[in-house]
């Protein structure tokens, strides 16, 4: 097990130097910098504002002046600055400055929580909070409905459960969640058109609609997992020495079918962080995903990799544990 | 057994529902230019936000020849209804047979190469799959966007590569996989005992194998990638360039809910028919898939104990 790890541990540090590399260079692709608006065109009225000279303080300030790949050390290690003092990079955990919200280092927007509020209150702290209400939401609701689907198969809850998250997953999401605002807000009158987060009615809309799509995927994982259970020779067995139905649904084919639908889970964690940057982006919930579509559109170079970043160390150690979970669940796994 | 007739009664209808629903889809997407009344990017200043022709309440009379009323610079909804089924239509079309084409071949070659080969495979793909495919296929779209590419096929080709190359990672994931199980099986180890070649092994044995999960996985992402062109509509991030430069311009039912959302009040069908196309489109490949999946798949045999 601590070879496991160890090995799954320096796997993980060549594959966020590989991600880091990958998505600078493909940053840099991108025609336009930071002081271009979106588009592609350089500023309308650039030279009006901006003049030569401080353009390139700017410049030096932010460090794009410098070749490409001592851009990339500075950000991943470090440099000298103005006054030949060492300033670290990613390694001692310093994003970098912010060039959309000057003045400010990307650490401190996305960790640090407004003034006076816990840190629950930081973007990170909203985006930590909506995918784990998401990922227990899926979870909590997806395993029993697909086990109950496939213990049913065909029946008409498995055909009604099937339509009916068919059709919620075919509606675009931000349609759905239009929706959702037109029925609880100008139909129902529960809430309010603008949000306030710090009421639970509007948190249960946003994982609502974050939990649609993978909820559906979660459900019909969780039915083919468990009809390919059903269908194994050990369970002609068991209920050939003479076991009830119950007992060899609970003994036999749930422990099986458990056993995948957790290879499940990991996709499932992926695909809830992916999707909550599009719906935050979209409706404006205070986590990472608004500032992530803001830094693309208008190339803050820092705070897109930083934001890649924090997706990919997050991604890699969830596959890590449940990689761990899953050899201690499962004997198979641990024999090659 | 009743009940079970008269599920499977249902299904047929929807089977053919969903055919007939594609069919349709193409057609019109084939057809575009003819049957559309006028062309979508025409503005018409006289005719701003008029309503749907069957509104006659004053101030704003729907006109007869704009079906679905027009948009804030005059231009015609229902045109850019059906000229959006060509976007969607296109994308299903070419961008999914090339991410199978890219997918597969890495898929297989890395199956059945050696060590250094599978390892780089699946490191490769681990660093993948570890960056949100979304933003890639934004970063994409903005590298392309600019270049020559971005013009042909109004734009669209630049969707389409972005969208292959990215998503034949989870592809080549799940050919890789069934490679390495096949590879280990008796026929495989019979038939190259009895010298077969590797083009043999892989058009006889390896593919009739996986063909299942490549049609599964085919069916399964062209929702997705029509729900993807909608939401790079929404959000902003159009793929289609005008010739002047100036200005960006979608054709996609994404920008139409763009649109759609500032004029609910006044016309909810620029809302309401590109939602319905695309429910409409990825509910018959879902359905389709479904079926697939029941009829293909070798381990869901219906013989089911409990």
């Amino acid at each position: 097990m601590l070879t496991f790890v160890i090995q799954r541990l320096g796997r993980i540090l060549f594959i966020l130097a590989s991600v880091e590399v990958l998505v600078f260079l493909l940053m840099h692709a991108v025609p336009g910098g930071p002081w271009d608006t979106p588009g592609n065109q350089v500023r309308a009225l650039g030279n009006v504002f901006v003049d030569d000279k401080t353009l390139a303080q700017r410049n030096t300030y932010y460090g794009l002046d410098l070749p490409l790949w001592r851009q990339f050390t500075r950000y991943l290690i470090g440099d000298y600055r103005e006054e030949q003092k060492f300033v670290c990079g990613v390694i001692c955990g310093n994003l970098g400055p912010s060039t959309r919200q000057a003045g400010r280092s990307v650490q401190d927007i996305l960790f640090n929580p407004p003034e006076g509020q816990s840190a629950w209150n930081s973007h990170f702290g909203y985006t930590v909070r909506l995918v784990t209400f998401a990922f227990m939401t899926v979870a909590v609701l997806g395993i029993p409905l697909g086990v109950i689907s496939a213990l049913w198969a065909k029946s008409r809850f498995d055909q009604s459960v099937s339509t009916l998250f068919t059709t919620l997953a075919s509606i675009p999401v931000f349609v759905l969640g239009l929706l959702e605002i037109l029925i609880f807000a100008s139909w129902l009158n529960w809430v309010n058109v603008l949000p306030d987060w710090s009421q639970p009615k509007y948190w249960i809309i946003a994982i609502l609609l974050l939990a649609v799509i993978p909820l559906a995927n979660m459900i019909r994982l969780t039915r083919a997992a468990m009809l390919n259970s059903m269908s194994g020779d050990y369970i002609r067995t068991a209920r050939a020495k003479g076991l009830t139905r119950s007992q060899t649904v609970w003994l036999h084919v749930l422990p099986n079918a458990l056993v995948s639908i957790l290879t499940f889970l990991l996709p499932l964690f992926a695909e809830l962080l992916a999707a909550s940057f599009i719906i935050e982006g979209i409706f404006g919930f205070p986590g990472f995903g608004r500032e992530y579509w803001e830094s693309i559109g208008t190339r803050d170079y820092a705070m897109i990799m930083g934001i890649t970043s924090i997706y990919a160390c997050g991604f890699t150690f969830a596959n890590l544990i449940l990689d761990a979970v899953h050899r201690l669940i499962d004997p198979r796994m641990r024999t090659h | 057994m009743e009940l079970q007739q008269e599920v499977d009664t249902n299904i047929r209808w929807g089977l053919w529902l969903s055919l007939l629903t594609i069919l349709l889809m193409t057609l019109l997407a084939i057809f575009a230019p003819v049957v559309a009344p006028f062309d979508p990017a025409q503005m018409q200043i006289g005719l701003s936000n008029y309503p749907p022709a069957w509104y006659n309440t004053p101030p704003k009379v729907g006109q007869p020849e704009h079906v679905l009323g027009t948009d804030f610079f005059g231009r015609d909804i229902l045109s850019h209804v059906i000229h959006g089924t060509r976007a969607a239509m296109f994308l299903a079309l070419i961008a999914i047979p090339l991410s199978v084409l890219i997918g597969v071949g890495i898929g297989i070659t890395a199956g059945l190469g050696n060590r250094y080969l599978e390892a780089v495979f699946l490191r490769f793909t681990d660093i993948m799959s570890a960056v949100p495919s979304f933003m890639f296929i934004v970063i994409i779209v903005f590298i392309l966007r600019g270049t020559s590419i971005g013009q042909v096929f109004g734009g669209l080709l630049t969707l389409t590569l972005a969208f292959a190359l990215v998503n034949w990672v989870g592809l080549a994931r799940l050919v890789y996989t069934s490679v390495v199980r096949i590879k280990q099986q008796e026929f495989m180890e019979s038939a190259r005992s009895l010298g077969a070649d590797t083009t043999h092994q892989i058009f006889k044995h390896i593919l009739p194998h996986i063909s299942h999960l490549i049609s599964l996985w085919v069916i399964n992402n062209i929702p997705a990638i029509i729900l993807m062109d909608a939401l790079l509509g929404y959000i902003g991030i159009q793929i289609l360039q005008v010739t002047d430069g100036s200005s960006f311009q979608d054709l996609s039912w994404g920008g139409l809910i763009l649109i759609g959302r500032t004029q609910l009040n006044r016309n909810p069908f620029i809302l309401l028919v590109p939602t319905l196309c695309i429910l409409a489109i990825s509910m018959s490949f879902s359905i389709l898939g479904e079926y697939l999946n029941e009829r293909l798949n070798p381990q869901l045999e219906s013989n089911q104990i409990v």
